[in-house]
């Protein structure tokens, strides 16, 4: 066999997956929808500057669309989503679903989700990766390899038990006055935090540089992160994808939507079929070694098509795994009444743990306090008339802020991925179907009643009514489907990410995990991608 | 101008007062009436929608009862969508969006002391928008179940 793979999809888990495969001499073919959003404008503007300088304000905040206009609904989101990213989203013509009990997101952009991420990079310890069939010790040296691509800041703090600490770790990013003055107090308290609340603090690990690299100045604090970082300080898969295109032997077929692959007769995959998006024609492309990078969902519905086009058999794939997510609104008393700085690093720049007996049920949580936003989605969610809403956040918005929590996922039979036919054999649908655990509703309220006793010990309170428990799918952590086990089994991939039912494919992304610990991914995928390239050669 | 723009006009002029002391300019205006041209995010869902938002035309202090009212009893009414949009546009426009976004900077204790007042006239406003759009929302409402 020569050294020939190609990969499917441009997000964290295509781009490292490929860039180890150059390195060790592997030509890449990268098949990838590949959507592309505007480029920045203003690169040296704060988040008011841009407000002043732009012509037409609105269209780049709110949007030509007003995408980014948050209006009540049921759900209480507290931040609109960026006209500027809304390409990462937009799906192909004809592209559908169907859903029950998961609100999914897809991505279609060049760098794949983690083009709209909030970049915290969280390692799984031995205990998370327990059910998988390797260790710490064997993802190491990967973490240590992208924390060096990709620029992690972070500190070796009371979180790093539940964090491993990884090589190449730059300096923290600078604290905004209400994260640091929440770690002040948390330094003064902490005994006591930890004993009555079983709770830990400390700086969040993010890939947002502290340092210059080439190429990429350090953070600017110039608020404008979900905007979309004008100077790549904060790092996306798509300034990796920029490196790729330096080798010799990276070919990237871009607006082409990959359908599914064929096999010979003795069950090896020999092509990939895919979907011109500019002409609409059917491609076939010539398949050595395949590595489906696509993320959880569009990597299963190509093996699922896959699979019905070569054996007319419509499989259902059981264990779709996703982090369910709170959003926890609070008010830090000691900060009412003071000024929120003009610059300032956007997201979360604090963590806290919420610890367990059992080290794999750890919970990880990010606090972001507000600082440059749009605040009507806060204004209206208050229970007052807008006017009333308004002079009450104006009032408050130095003391505020959000804690993102994640809870953990497992793998469970009932959660499911298949085809849905009912358009035709031709136009099969992706079907979801999540059901969350039985104990769920009980392990939310335990871990969010923890949380708001943390959060009072920091003086802080949490207004009655405003936590939102966010559907399944939101948080698009997407895990599970084609498990990593050294059991062979149907519907397996082994340790070395290789399918147990196609010899020549590769699963590259989150479709592998076998567990969920309750804590971002990405970092992970990135890691676990690289190590499989690396594995490949072999 | 059309009969369409001037009503939007007198919309946004109206609404924008209950969040600066500037009005509107042509920017804030246009951009009011072309969010109304782009999407269907401000049609009415129901007979009180139109009805309200007539009644919230006439003033901001009508608009801002109207809006206590359908805080808690039509939290996704047009006039609320509305005012939403304006204050959406508000901050983001200059030289107003420091009248949205900006900080009251000031004591700790004079700083509760405003927002228990502020509270209390929220609470006022929500009572007020009850007596005032309740009974005709009501009896909308119920013509509405009528076969």
């Amino acid at each position: 066999m020569s050294r020939r793979v190609l990969v499917v999809g441009s997000g964290p888990s295509g781009v490292h997956f490929a860039l180890t495969a150059l390195r060790r001499g592997f030509e890449v073919t990268m098949v990838d929808v590949g959507r592309r959003g505007p480029p920045p404008v203003f690169p040296d503007a704060t988040f008011d500057q841009l407000k002043e300088r732009l012509d037409d304000p609105a269209r780049y905040l709110l949007g030509a669309d007003l995408e980014g206009l948050v209006l009540p609904t049921r759900e209480k989101e507290y931040y609109g989503f960026p006209p500027g990213k809304q390409h990462v989203f937009a799906s192909p013509p004809g592209f559908d679903y169907l859903a029950q009990g998961f609100e999914p997101l897809f991505a279609f952009a060049r760098g794949g989700l983690a083009e709209v991420w909030t970049a915290g990079c969280y390692p799984f310890n031995d205990a998370e990766l327990d059910a998988f069939p390797f260790g710490f010790g064997d993802l190491s040296p990967w973490y240590d390899e992208i924390a060096d691509r990709i620029g992690v800041t972070g500190e070796v703090d009371d979180l790093a038990p539940f964090m491993p600490v990884h090589a190449h770790l730059l300096p923290p990013l600078a604290l905004d006055p209400h994260s640091a003055g929440l770690l002040e107090v948390y330094q003064r308290k902490k005994s006591r935090i930890q004993r009555t609340c079983g709770a830990v603090m400390g700086r969040s690990r993010v890939a947002t540089l502290s340092v210059d690299r080439p190429g990429r100045p350090k953070c600017g604090y110039l608020g404008r992160c979900l905007w979309g970082c004008p100077t790549d300080s904060l790092y996306t898969p798509s300034q990796t994808f920029r490196e790729l295109e330096r080798f010799e032997g990276f070919r990237y077929l871009p607006d082409l939507e990959a359908l599914y692959f064929r096999l010979d007769p003795g069950g090896t995959i020999q092509s990939i079929v895919g979907r011109s998006l500019s002409t609409g024609e059917h491609l076939e492309l010539p398949v050595e070694r395949l590595a489906l990078a696509a993320g959880t969902l569009a990597s299963a519905k190509i093996v699922l098509r896959s699979v019905l086009v070569a054996t007319g058999e419509a499989v259902t794939l059981p264990g779709l795994m996703d982090n369910r997510q709170a959003l926890v609104p609070f008010l830090n008393l000691r900060r009412l009444g003071r000024p929120v700085p003009e610059t300032s690093y956007q997201y979360h720049l604090l963590g806290m743990g919420l610890t367990s007996p059992n080290p794999a049920e750890y919970i990880h949580c990010q606090i972001s306090t507000l600082k440059t936003a749009l605040i009507h989605p806060i204004v209206h969610a208050l229970p007052f008339d807008i006017r009333t809403a308004l002079a009450i956040t104006r009032a408050t918005r130095a003391a505020l802020g959000v804690v993102n929590v994640n809870f953990l996922d497992t793998w469970r039979e009932e959660n499911t991925l298949s085809l849905d036919l009912g358009s035709g054999p031709d136009r099969p649908r992706l079907r979801i179907a999540y059901r969350p655990p039985d104990d769920e509703p009980v392990r939310i309220r335990a871990a969010l009643g923890r949380l708001r006793r943390a959060l009072r010990q920091l003086g802080c309170v949490v207004p009655p009514g405003m936590a939102y428990i966010r559907p399944m799918g939101a948080s698009v952590h997407y895990a599970g489907i084609l498990p990593m086990s050294r059991a062979p089994g149907r519907w397996t991939t082994t340790p070395e990410g290789r399918s147990r039912d196609f010899p020549n494919l590769f699963l590259a992304d989150g479709s592998t995990f076998p567990f969920l610990p309750a804590k971002n991914l990405t970092f992970t995928l990135m890691a676990n991608a690289a190590r499989l390239a690396a594995m490949m050669h072999d | 101008m059309s009969g369409d723009r001037a009503l939007l006009d007198l919309e946004c002029r109206t609404f924008a007062r209950l969040f600066t002391r500037t009005p509107p300019n042509d920017y804030l205006l246009g951009s009011y009436a072309e969010a109304h041209r782009n999407t269907g995010k401000f049609d009415p869902t129901d007979r009180f929608d139109p009805w309200l938002l007539r009644l919230a035309r006439s003033g901001s202090a009508v608009a801002r009862l109207g809006d206590g009212y359908a805080r808690f009893f039509a939290p996704r009414s047009l006039l609320r969508r509305k005012l939403i949009l304006v204050l959406s546009l508000v901050e983001v426009t200059p030289p107003y969006y420091h009248d949205a976004d900006g900080t009251a900077s000031s004591s700790r204790v004079r700083i509760i002391v405003a927002l228990a007042f502020r509270g209390l006239v929220g609470v006022a406003i929500a009572g007020l928008g009850l007596i005032a759009f309740g009974p005709v929302h009501l009896v909308v409402r119920m013509a509405g179940r009528r076969p």
